[in-house]
């Protein structure tokens, strides 16, 4: 019996794979946010049309093991609830004191924040809530973190700005040392975080407690990554935080925050240019401290260990065609990553073999 | 106001039972006749007395429609022909008629001789139903009766699934039953012409699901055989004759060869010699790529499957078998089950959905020990999993589906009662149009519009169309006269044409209106020039005529009354439109004119002072 390419793909896969799971969204989704244990929330990211934003079940093999998933046998995400929106959405963020079933949803080159319920039992429609008029440029892409009672939002520019999550109100800002673009924000502890500039690879640490003047900084850091964009991660925020950035030449710089102005590794990982369109990804993960995990050089995932810049895995199972958008370390089982590429594939995998 | 009204008596938000009666123009048709599963007593058929509270359906239902092999959809045909009561014809596939009894006989035995059940159908009945079928083919049309006709679209599921346009006149539905838009490997996806029904009724068994690749899952399903039978384990597959076991058997078929595996797979007999004829008979129902090798290999003659026998059990060393029925509820796989499910090293993988109190549903909800006739236990220590291969398109597929036939309305049925609010929503936004989801019993009618078609006469065509070539976006007014013939033909004239075929004097209506112009006696060149000019630049017509006094395009014709500063538009019923335009155009552009130089002259008058 002849094998074709589809059953060629079988057997190479089976020598690269542990388990694997391939979806096709109708549209590509530039974020993937783990809601509660075995719900993600993900948005279509076209810039025309409408899009989906989507609060999903797992399927019941991503959620359990042994036994318990070999009698499930359900592979398929069951869809919750649905909303179309005009935006492509970027982000999506979840959480917050009195907001445990509302998204925070950020769209392309919007300042502002919108606000979906999920909350209605009786209909499978997420309802739009609100927007969060931050008053950030507009123009530019909003990033947001959501922590505790608290909505950080930054975007280009001299400032983030401190929200309540509730009352949608400033309640501060942070003033950088000079404007940067964020990229994004992650909280260490409850009351410090850490963004990085996209463009600069400046990293900044700050104490952010609400209502005592300017939030002070803990710790600004020049890159010293060469590179036009970088993207970062946080590594073991609680214990012994570091910040890990990788730029645009494939330069993975990691920082111990405690010991500021001391690179804990500095690694050139001769990776190709990324294009224009690729998004700069990099992930650590949350069952082991010495794994990152980077997307945006070619259509692969990588999968190292930066402390001995051991290359540990690489997932190629994406169309080479397709620009690899967002990856992210499922939460709630060792090893899983799920990635998402431009030609609206969702794939969940193990990140070891 | 013609209507379509469509009312489930079983898949409305749910799975199982299918039949769906349809109004169309006068006719009724039933969509599938279909039993549940789960149930043991009457519910698991419809509710015929939808129909008719008593008696024979024939003069209620002018045809039945059955889409597909599976029970759900054709399980309770002879109980509603034979112990209900019909005559009238039975619309299915080749195939279809062809497996149909096979699986209402072997159901009826189960049923029957095994739980002792004396209400149900037997043999001569299930024969006696199958004489009413009429076979259709693919894309044929079939005309049910001098009104109604029918046509069958490839739907993939199982082999001689089909989906079905009903048309009555003007009004046309299509019905899926159930269908796949992803090609297996026996099987190809479904498809359907742009036919722009008024009403699709479509399956959204996984509607509210995004589903995990084909691949993924043949990939999980092999690693699992492999790893079992290298072990030295034997692997238990209970399958019904005819579906999925074809579609894993090719699978493991392919994967053995490529592996240059050793390990015997076996099939069990009796309705294997039966199913394997049955695809090679109707091979044009299959896959491309079946159809594509059939000359030189016959993909149904399998080199490492081989024909099982039960003494094979008890042989040391791994299996694999394929072995029926599929929910382990008696015959072949259950006496396999219960000498193999004591030991750890064997696995049973169960491919499909198991009713409740078979001992498949047992297994798959943990039970590791079961008790069988004369209080034997048998200790479950064997793998179980569970692993879907069910062939039905999802959300995205649906979608797919809409947009390949272009309905005017969609209907979800064979659906569980999920909320389906957001499906509603996407269908509505992407091609404005209602979607609905009936509950069993609930009526749902649909108003539909007929165009009436009319022959138009060639002249008055060619001189409408002299006066410039439509836009084919926007609508153009004829004025015209619809004409009855004496042999009662009907066709759209011009009026004079309608006025000399009745022998009446023609009667012409003009309107005439006026508005007043400053000029005297010797601008009346001057004004007419200026009226072709503002008529040249602000219509789009080159059929303007001129003489000394009228400026005229069309029957609209303008003319300055000097004495009375005055100019005069007039035009006739058919210009109203074009006359109105000119009208208005003229007194806004000359009036104004003079209203301006009013204005300056009183300006200047005033300065003067």
């Amino acid at each position: 019996m002849a094998v074709d390419d589809s059953d060629e793909w079988l057997f190479s896969s089976m020598n690269k794979y542990e388990d694997l799971y391939q979806y096709e969204l109708i549209q590509p989704t530039r974020t993937i946010a783990f809601v509660t244990p075995g719900e993600i929330a993900v948005g279509g990211c076209l810039s025309t049309g409408f899009n989906e934003l989507l609060f999903l079940s797992a399927p019941g093999h991503l959620r359990l093991t042994g036994d318990e998933q070999d009698l499930c046998g359900e592979r398929d995400f069951f869809v919750i609830k649905g909303a179309l929106t005009p935006h492509g959405v970027d982000h999506i963020e979840t959480g917050g004191v009195g907001r445990e079933r509302t998204l925070f949803v950020m769209n392309e080159a919007m300042a502002d924040v919108e606000l979906w319920s999920l909350a209605n039992e009786d209909s499978d429609v997420i309802e739009k809530l609100d927007t969060m008029k931050t008053g950030l440029p507009e123009g530019h892409t909003c990033r947001c973190l959501i922590h505790d009672k608290l909505a950080i939002c930054g975007s280009t520019g001299p400032q983030a700005l401190l929200f309540d999550v509730n009352s949608l109100v400033q309640v501060g800002s942070i003033e950088w040392p000079r404007p940067i673009t964020c990229a994004g924000f992650v909280a260490l502890d409850g009351e410090t975080f850490a963004t990085v500039c996209q463009s600069s690879g400046l990293q900044i640490v700050w104490d952010a407690r609400v209502g005592t003047g300017s939030p002070s900084l803990v710790l600004e850091q020049e890159s010293t990554s060469k590179g036009d964009r970088f993207a970062f991660a946080v590594i073991t925020p609680k214990e012994q935080p570091k910040i890990a950035v990788i730029s645009d030449k494939g330069q993975l710089t990691v920082f111990d925050i405690r010991q500021s102005k001391a690179a804990l590794e500095c690694v050139d990982l001769g990776l190709s240019e990324p294009t224009k369109e690729s998004n700069l990804c990099l992930q650590s993960s949350s069952h082991k401290p010495n794994q990152v995990s980077i997307s945006g050089f070619g259509h692969c995932v990588l999968v190292l260990d930066w402390s001995t810049q051991q290359q540990l895995f690489k997932y190629d199972g994406h169309e080479e065609d397709a620009t690899p958008l967002y990856h992210q370390w499922y939460p709630w089982k060792e090893d899983m990553i799920f990635s998402s590429s431009s030609d609206g594939s969702l794939h969940a995998w193990h990140a070891h073999f | 106001m013609p209507e379509i009204r469509v009312v489930p008596l079983g898949a409305g938000q749910d799975v199982g039972r299918s039949c769906i009666l349809l109004t169309i123009g006068g006719k009724n048709i039933m969509l599938d006749c279909g039993m549940h599963m789960g149930f043991n007593d009457e519910r698991r058929f419809p509710d015929f007395s939808y129909v008719t509270k008593e008696g024979p359906l024939t003069e209620y239902i002018d045809c039945v429609i059955i889409s597909h092999f599976h029970l759900d959809h054709c399980g309770a045909l002879p109980y509603m022909s034979e112990l209900v009561g019909y005559d009238g014809p039975i619309y299915m596939t080749q195939p279809t008629k062809a497996i149909c009894p096979i699986l209402l006989e072997d159901y009826r035995k189960i049923t029957v001789e095994k739980k002792g059940e004396t209400n149900f159908f037997t043999s001569e009945q299930i024969k006696l139903c199958m004489k009413k079928v009429v076979t259709v083919n693919l894309h044929q049309v079939v005309r049910v009766d001098d009104e109604m006709e029918i046509k069958a679209y490839y739907a993939g599921h199982v082999l001689g699934a089909a989906m079905f346009q009903i048309r009555v006149g003007q009004d046309s539905v299509v019905y899926t039953g159930d269908y796949n838009m992803t090609p297996d490997r026996h099987l190809g996806a479904a498809w359907i012409d742009q036919c722009r029904p008024d009403l699709l009724i479509t399956e959204s068994t996984y509607a509210t699901t995004i589903r995990d690749s084909k691949r993924c899952r043949e990939r999980d399903f092999l690693k699992k055989v492999h790893s079992c039978v290298e072990k030295g384990g034997k692997v238990l597959i209970p399958v019904f004759a005819l579906g999925r076991a074809q579609e894993l058997c090719i699978l493991l078929e392919m994967y053995w060869e490529r592996m240059n595996l050793k390990v015997p797979i076996y099939f069990t007999l009796g309705l294997t010699e039966k199913a394997n004829h049955y695809y090679q008979l109707f091979i044009t129902w299959t896959s491309q790529n079946i159809k594509k090798t059939f000359t030189d290999r016959n993909m149904f003659e399998f080199k490492h499957i081989k024909p099982f026998d039960k003494s094979y059990a008890d042989n040391p060393g791994a299996m694999v078998v394929f072995a029926t029925p599929g929910m382990l509820h008696a015959g072949q796989s259950l006496q396999i089950f219960r000498k193999w499910a004591p030991s750890e090293n064997n696995m049973v993988i169960l491919p499909g959905y198991c009713v409740t109190g078979t001992i498949g549903h047992k297994i798959l909800n943990g039970a590791k020990k079961l008790e069988f006739e004369n209080k034997q236990m048998v200790d479950v220590k064997l793998s179980v999993q569970y692993m879907s291969f069910s062939a039905h398109a999802d959300a995205k597929g649906i979608m797919q589906l809409i947009s390949q036939c272009q309905p005017k309305n969609v209907m979800l049925v064979h659906g569980e009662d999920e909320k389906m609010d957001f499906l509603k929503q996407k269908v509505q936004k992407e091609f404005g149009i209602e979607c609905y989801k009936p509950a069993n019993g609930e009526t749902i009618i649909i108003r539909t519009e007929h165009n009436v078609p009319v022959p138009i006469s060639r002249t008055f065509l060619k001189r409408e169309e002299s006066s410039g070539l439509p836009d084919p976006k926007r609508p153009k007014l004829f004025h015209g006269v619809l004409l009855m013939t004496r042999n009662n033909g009907w066709k759209v004239v011009s009026p004079e044409e309608a006025v000399r075929e009745a022998g009446l004097n023609e009667h012409v209506i003009r309107f005439t209106s006026s508005f007043n112009i400053d000029c005297d006696s010797s601008d009346g060149a001057k004004v007419l020039a200026r009226v072709q000019d503002l008529l040249e630049k602000n219509l789009e017509t080159s059929e303007m005529q001129t003489s000394d006094e009228t400026v005229s395009i069309n029957s609209v014709l303008i003319q300055l009354d000097s004495s009375r500063s005055e100019l005069l538009v007039s035009w006739s019923f058919q210009d109203e439109a074009l006359g109105s335009c000119i009208f208005n155009l003229l007194k806004q552009k000359l009036s104004g004119e003079r209203a301006e130089r009013a204005e300056r002259n009183q300006r200047s008058e005033r300065r003067d002072r």
